[in-house]
């Protein structure tokens, strides 16, 4: 309760001093609007704009893209991880998709699937392809030999080593990479629909308010993207915080 | 019950264990003793089938059990599966042998009451005391009804008084069943504490330099451990170990 009490002193006193330098009027009201400005642009995004059907697009895009790279990185990186050869030929070709910036692929999805769903879809899919075999790979390189060979004394065999000892403890590594994952593609997602042509979205909607110079509007989708990445982290945090409940103790 | 003829390993070309032969009567406790890095976690493993030998022979005898041999490791944290409470752990190694759910529930409860972990039965092994956490993983070892215990310095983690009160709970917990038991420590009192035989090994190449019967009575309790007989196997054991009556 202290906690959120202070990050609302902090929220007002930044609330204070941008409304201070809005009636200074050292920026004109199109670059800084009053916060009392962006607050109601919050509310009437949703009365007048409804912004809901963009963050419903949004979300969609967001989890398709997260579920198929997710569902098909886990699948490759527990493939590769079968075969040190196989690990040895693919870290320099992940290593080095993993350096490229993302937004940079755009043209290339566009070229290939298109202006609709499937660019998008398939490029947030491909960042969550490579960031989830990497993380697979490098969680399988962490594997807590001592459980392994006390499996093997055991006489457990390979499959029952994987399902009840590997499995359950690469997926603190993989949680972390979860976590990572769902920022970047977030920013893609928004990116996306800036760029690549749809007709409904956050990025869409951040884009059109900025052509028309509606800032205040703008600014509040900005804010609104935030909130939404803040509670989808914090959302995970929880669910993390159950199923893998040790880690870090 | 187990012989180990001739056994001898390399590393790299190094020799580490040299021409190595001992063996273990059923019941018994045996212990082995020697300096940091000598070879002792190898031999283990060896036993264990973990580690291939280069040469020799290992006899593991009359044995019906399912499982051979129930490791105990020095890192008590590792051994213990943290996604499973104590119970969970202990049920993970019971399925392995006891399919019929209604017995394994009442080998279970047994086993939670015997080495006294019943009320930290629904705790994660990370909500639990080093020495608690090592007991969790005796029980599940003497779960899994092994014909043969390896025990890895088992008690060097912890701090002197919770190794004691282990050891006793471990005596304990093997009068009950008496599963033959081979450790590896630098401990001496706990060696004396422990074991029915004490094998003595040199710095590596590892040669074992005496094996010495401990004829303290059995079950043991920690008056043991001020006895005449206690003293005289520590300096027996020393004058092997350093070289020099102290």
């Amino acid at each position: 309760m202290k906690k959120i009490l202070i990050q609302i002193n902090i929220l007002v006193i930044i609330g204070f001093v941008w409304s201070l330098f809005f009636g200074l009027h050292i920026f004109s009201p199109l670059l800084l609007p009053s916060p009392q400005m962006i607050i109601k642009a919050f509310v009437n995004i949703f009365l007048q704009d409804h912004i809901y059907i963009d963050l419903k697009y949004s979300l969609w895009r967001l989890f398709a893209g997260l579920s198929l790279g997710t569902t098909i990185g886990l699948l490759l990186g527990f493939l590769i991880s079968l075969s040190k050869k196989l690990i040895e030929l693919s870290s320099f070709w992940l290593d080095f998709t993993r350096s490229l910036p993302y937004v940079a692929l755009i043209p290339i999805f566009m070229l290939f699937f298109g202006i609709g769903e499937k660019s998008k879809i398939f490029l947030i899919a491909f960042v969550c392809i490579v960031i989830t075999m990497l993380n697979v790979i490098q969680s399988l390189k962490n594997i807590n030999q001592t459980r392994i060979m006390m499996a093997k004394s055991m006489g457990l065999n390979q499959t029952q080593i994987f399902l009840k000892i590997i499995l359950p403890e690469s997926l603190a590594y993989l949680s972390a990479g979860v976590k990572h994952m769902l920022s970047f593609a977030t920013i893609i997602v928004i990116v996306c629909e800036m760029f690549m042509g749809t007709e409904y979205g956050l990025g869409k909607k951040i884009i059109n308010y900025h052509l028309i110079f509606s800032t205040d509007y703008m600014y509040a989708t900005i804010i609104l993207t935030g909130v939404i990445g803040y509670f989808l982290n914090k959302s995970y945090q929880l669910f993390e915080g159950h199923i893998i409940h040790w880690t870090g103790k | 019950m187990l012989k180990i003829n001739n056994l001898t390993k390399y590393f790299d070309g190094q020799l580490i264990l040299d021409n190595i032969s001992f063996s273990i009567k059923e019941n018994e406790i045996v212990a082995m003793v020697g300096a940091n890095g000598c070879g002792k976690t190898t031999l283990l493993k060896i036993i264990a089938g973990l580690e291939n030998k280069n040469q020799g022979e290992i006899v593991l005898k009359n044995t019906n059990q399912k499982i051979k041999t129930g490791l105990v490791f020095q890192n008590y944290r590792d051994s213990l599966l943290p996604w499973k409470t104590i119970a969970q752990n202990i049920d993970f190694c019971l399925s392995l042998t006891t399919k019929n759910s209604l017995e394994r529930r009442h080998k279970l409860n047994k086993l939670l009451k015997q080495s006294q972990l019943h009320d930290h039965r629904h705790k994660y092994p990370y909500e639990l005391s080093g020495g608690m956490a090592q007991l969790a993983v005796f029980t599940k070892t003497i779960a899994l009804k092994p014909a043969l215990f390896l025990f890895d310095e088992p008690f060097s983690a912890l701090d002197y008084n919770s190794s004691l009160k282990l050891q006793k709970q471990f005596l304990d917990l093997w009068e009950k069943n008496k599963t033959t038991t081979l450790f590896v420590t630098h401990d001496i009192d706990e060696t004396i504490f422990l074991a029915d035989k004490i094998i003595i090994l040199s710095n590596s190449p590892t040669k074992i330099i005496a094996t010495i019967e401990n004829d303290l009575p059995r079950p043991r309790s920690f008056s043991h451990l001020g006895s005449e007989q206690t003293h005289k196997l520590k300096q027996e054991i020393l004058l092997h170990t350093t070289g020099f009556l102290v």
